[in-house]
């Protein structure tokens, strides 16, 4: 590789570096300033076009000649007309300003902040990076077909170029080279880089509007003087960001007020449970038993055997501390009633369980749960009560819900109006296959878990509509009561859907636009046929590689093309003129990026007359994918001739 | 002479090679302006609409090419700035004897207007098969078959209740209607299943995918066309002569001021920067001409004298610029020779 092959190659990878990270530098800037409070989080502030003053009759010109041209002129007849003329077209002038500024702000939010209502956002350099990143990697191609353009133009042209021996080879091959590295970078972007980076800045947003929910609510709890549902709405603020002075005051204002108003004991027992997570079953066993708690203890012991296996040790210690059991109930003479209403309830629960019957299990122990003389009496035989209830209850969990799961946390922003389809495989009765269409009113996403509220089901022309949904086991589950529901098999279509599609995707069905840009490549060949069976309009497969193929293509005919024709046109200064050099370097980015576009508009052509050919030509299937590729290539190898075969000396 | 007659043939070839892409790109302005989805207008409507605008696309295919020819032209062999302007004349004197020869009476009689709408616009073409469609705040899934629905499903998420509607008549008959109303610019489905039993879509409700022409800088100068359009349009009371006078003398003084500013970026020296001077040229123009307008507006008293073709005044301010730039590039090139 001979020098001018090196420098030709340097030049190429240092300039686009620099200019990789000046438009990194300008765009971060650009999305700060525009994320930040003056655009973004406030609405546009009005401005108040302030009275201009009279002018005075004789005032000798000062400030006269910067007077607008019409007072001028007008001077001497009549200064308030020319006051209140001014003013009014001041007035216009603002009135336009704040409405384009209205406008600038909502194409923004548009383009790539999509909330309906500006709030401050919490991570705000994040997100501005994030989308700085992305907004780079988009100018991308039109970055290197400029970068190409003034290197053929001006820099190959420079001294340490004009020696006899040089050969056009000696920069075109390396340039060819460089050029497929920079066309891998745009493919790594086009199909992983860019949509995970969107995915993050869509994180930022919930995280952003979960937080400015949470402050509210927490503040709203804390006047209501509802202490603890307070604290714990606050610490999801401070989960998100706790650098916030205005939540650490209401976090402290918080927990002053409830360790005034809170006894001793609920401290220890605050203090005690955060410890009780770390123990295994065995040895949660042995402390209930070390506290005469004996029914607890048993079913400690009895989970230990279930997760450990017979070991003697938890096998020993259950037999002793089933004959406690047995003889503390014995003694327990004086409320019979209470105890074998206990015993008999629980054995019917134990033996649902054993039957994975989880809905006859809970309805008895819900009964116990519920039996306020044995929580008032016997409070060591309701605690274990409540301990078979809570295992009971995680196995039904993942067939079903209740709703007080939710219902604290309704104050959290939803995602709202999604609408989709269930097609189904198999005939069901008299639906048979018709789709099912469902909408949602709201979605809310809390602790990875999604919940639905106001479902409507169109079966077969007809409406049933449900208040409560959560997504369990790859379903959502939908039903009206506020308690586990048992469904028959016959009502399991009505009472469940089976979307095929995650609800991270489902949230986002009402806007194409988002959902499209953080799929990535795995994504939309994995997605793209349930997301159309859903009803979303999205591209299949071989579209979506088209058009990807127009975006490389679209680099690489251009680049080529236009190097070879700035190589013929090439500079003979030893350097160009100062004001032809400035407007080349304002304009040719410009050009780059419309030449760009107008390729991909290009491309849009050829995908459109498929349709054509398909129906007229060839008649039976013929891959889109591979139809614009072949085009494509036609003309990347016309471009590559072209490029390649520029000459040396000056024409 | 011979540089003359290779000059014109230079502008009839760039002329005829971009014709086509102008063409398209033109139509497609045309049809976002008009709302229209661009995802399956059919051929047929992207024919109407070029035929449409035929006459500025010529226009505009002309002026490019001249431009291209004065960016690529040999300063060497350029006797005079002002002869330069000859061969651009010539053509134009071609084109209109063209246009003349053929006839074509409706863009003749009325260049400015725009015939009403004859395209087939149906409601397939704003509905794709099987999938939801966003329109505004309601969401539409539409089944064809051919270009008969056979059944909608209607969400609107102000109601948040879904509605089906099958036995679909396409028409103005019938119980469940669906059909395009042109002359309203809606797309209508009537139903006693609707609420209201009507819903009535504007065009521009139907959510667009990313667009080249909606790019700023497009929106940018359209919005400058659009103000010289309508300065234009204000002069519409003008019939047949005098409005071929004002176009023609617009389009003189077109000429007159880019062709000295794309020769003065031309240089031999750098080739590439007569093609960038184009592109300078095309996008200060319109915000010049424009100001002039606004500029003869506030004076509009003082070109009084001119009776009848006061409506000149700002072609005679561009035509003056004009020639003061022949004369600046001239001076320039002599000082510099």
């Amino acid at each position: 590789m001979n020098s001018a092959s090196k420098n030709a190659a340097a030049i190429l990878i240092f300039v686009f570096i620099l200019c990789f990270f000046l438009l990194y530098t300008i765009l971060f800037g650009y999305h700060n300033r525009s994320i930040g409070k003056s655009r973004y989080t406030d609405p546009v502030e009005e401005q108040v076009p302030t009275p201009i003053a009279s002018p005075q009759a004789d005032d000798g010109g000062e400030g006269g000649l910067f007077k607008p041209l019409g007072n001028i002129i007008r001077r001497g007849s009549g200064q308030e007309e020319i006051t209140q003329e001014s003013q009014k077209r001041r007035e216009e002038r603002l009135k336009h300003r704040n409405e384009r500024m209205r406008r600038r702000s909502a194409n923004y939010r548009e383009q790539w902040v999509s909330m309906d209502e500006p709030i401050k956002i919490i991570n705000r350099s994040g997100l501005s990076s994030r989308l700085a990143f992305i907004h780079t990697f988009k100018l991308l191609p039109s970055l290197v077909i400029f970068l190409f353009v003034i290197s053929f133009s001006v820099f190959f042209t420079l001294a340490p170029f004009q020696r006899e021996s040089f050969q056009y080879q000696a920069i075109a091959i390396p340039s060819y080279f460089v050029l497929i590295a920079y066309i891998l970078l745009i493919i790594f972007a086009e199909f992983l880089f860019v949509p995970r980076l969107f995915k993050k800045t869509e994180l930022i947003l919930h995280e952003s509007r979960v937080a400015h929910a949470a402050l509210a609510e927490a503040d709203t709890l804390y006047r209501a003087e509802n202490l603890e549902k307070a604290l714990e709405t606050v610490e999801i603020y401070l989960e998100i960001n706790n650098s916030n002075r205005d939540a650490r005051s209401l976090q402290k204002a918080i927990l002053e007020k409830m360790f005034r108003s809170t006894p001793e004991r609920t401290k220890r027992e605050v203090n005690a449970r955060s410890e009780e997570g770390s123990l295994t079953s065995y040895e949660k066993g042995q402390r209930a038993e070390r506290e005469e708690k004996y029914t607890i203890a048993l079913y400690y012991y009895d989970r230990a055997l279930a997760v450990e296996g017979e070991r003697r040790d938890i096998r020993e210690a259950y037999d002793r501390v089933q004959r406690k059991v047995d003889t503390l109930l014995a003694t327990l003479s004086k409320d019979e009633k209470i105890i074998r209403n206990y015993i008999e309830t629980k054995e019917k629960a134990l033996q649902d369980e054993e039957d994975e019957d989880y809905y006859g299990a809970y309805k008895h122990l819900s009964r116990l749960y519920r039996y306020e003389k044995l929580k008032r009496n016997h409070p060591e035989l309701y605690e274990d009560v409540q301990l078979y209830y809570r295992d009971v209850q995680m196995e039904l969990s993942k067939h079903d819900f209740l709703v007080e799961e939710i219902t604290p946390y309704e104050w959290l922003p939803s995602y709202d109006n999604i609408i989709f389809i269930e097609t189904r495989e198999e005939s069901i009765g008299d639906i048979g296959r018709k789709p099912i269409l469902n909408s949602v009113e709201r979605i809310i996403l809390w602790e990875d878990q999604y919940y639905f509220k106001d479902i409507d089901r169109m079966i077969a022309g007809r409406l049933s509509s449900f208040k409560y949904g959560k997504w369990v086991t790859n379903r959502i589950r939908v039903k009206n009561s506020t308690d586990y529901e048992e469904v028959s098999p016959k009502q399991v279509e009505l009472f469940y859907i089976k979307s095929g599609l995650h609800p991270q995707y489902l949230i986002y069905l009402n806007d194409n636009k988002r959902l499209e840009r953080q799929l990535d490549v795995y994504e939309r060949f994995d997605l793209d046929t349930t997301l159309k069976d859903n009803g979303f309009d999205i591209e299949t497969w071989p579209y979506y590689l088209a058009r990807k193929l127009g975006v490389f293509f679209s680099v690489y005919v251009l680049t080529l093309i236009f190097a070879g024709i700035a190589w013929r046109r090439r500079s003979i200064y030893n350097f160009p003129p100062g004001f032809k050099f400035l407007m080349f370097v304002i304009i040719m980015p410009v050009l780059s990026y419309l030449f760009y576009r107008l390729y991909l508009d290009l491309n849009s052509i050829f995908m459109y007359t498929h349709k054509y050919i398909v129906l007229y030509i060839f008649k039976r299937g013929f891959n889109v994918a591979l139809y614009t590729g072949i085009i494509n290539l036609i003309i990347a190898v016309m471009a590559t001739i072209f490029f390649l075969s520029q000459r040396s000396s000056v024409e | 002479m011979k540089f003359l007659a290779k000059s014109v043939i230079n502008i009839i070839i760039f002329m005829l090679i971009l014709i086509i892409p102008v063409a398209l790109f033109v139509t497609f302005f045309a049809l976002r302006n008009l709302d229209l989805p661009l995802w399956d207008i059919g051929i047929g409507n992207v024919l109407i609409q070029t035929r449409k605008y035929l006459l500025p696309s010529i226009v505009i295919s002309y002026l490019l090419a001249t431009l291209l020819v004065v960016a690529r032209v040999d300063k060497m062999r350029v006797k005079s700035i002002f002869l330069l302007h000859l061969p651009a004349v010539v053509v134009a004197c071609i084109i209109g004897a063209g246009l003349f020869l053929l006839q074509e009476r409706p863009v003749m009689k009325d260049p400015l207007g725009r015939a009403g709408q004859d395209m087939d616009l149906a409601p397939h073409r704003f509905f794709k098969n099987d999938v939801f469609t966003q329109a505004g705040n309601r969401q539409i899934r539409v089944k064809w078959e051919g270009r008969e629905a056979l059944h909608i499903y209607y969400y609107d998420s102000d109601i948040n209740r879904p509605v089906y509607i099958s036995n679909i008549n396409m028409g103005r008959n019938g119980k469940n209607q669906f059909y395009v109303d042109e002359s309203g610019r809606l797309v209508v489905l009537k139903s006693g299943r609707l609420p209201g039993k009507k819903a009535s879509i504007s065009y521009s409700d139907f959510a667009r995918r990313n667009n080249t022409t909606d790019l700023h800088i497009f929106r940018a100068y359209e919005k400058q066309m659009g103000e010289l359009y309508r300065w234009l349009r204000q002069r519409g009371s003008m019939t047949g002569i005098h409005l071929y006078i004002l176009f023609g003398a617009l389009l003189l003084t077109f000429l007159m001021i880019s062709i000295p500013l794309v020769y003065a970026m031309n240089d031999t020296g750098w080739g590439f920067s007569g093609i960038i001077g184009i592109f300078l040229v095309l996008a200060i123009l319109p915000y010049f001409y424009n100001l002039i307008i606004r500029a003869v507006g506030r004076f509009l008293t003082l070109t009084s004298f001119m009776g009848t073709y006061a409506y000149l005044f700002p072609a005679i301010l561009f035509g003056l610029c004009g020639l003061l730039l022949d004369l600046v590039v001239k001076t320039r090139s002599k000082a510099r020779a």
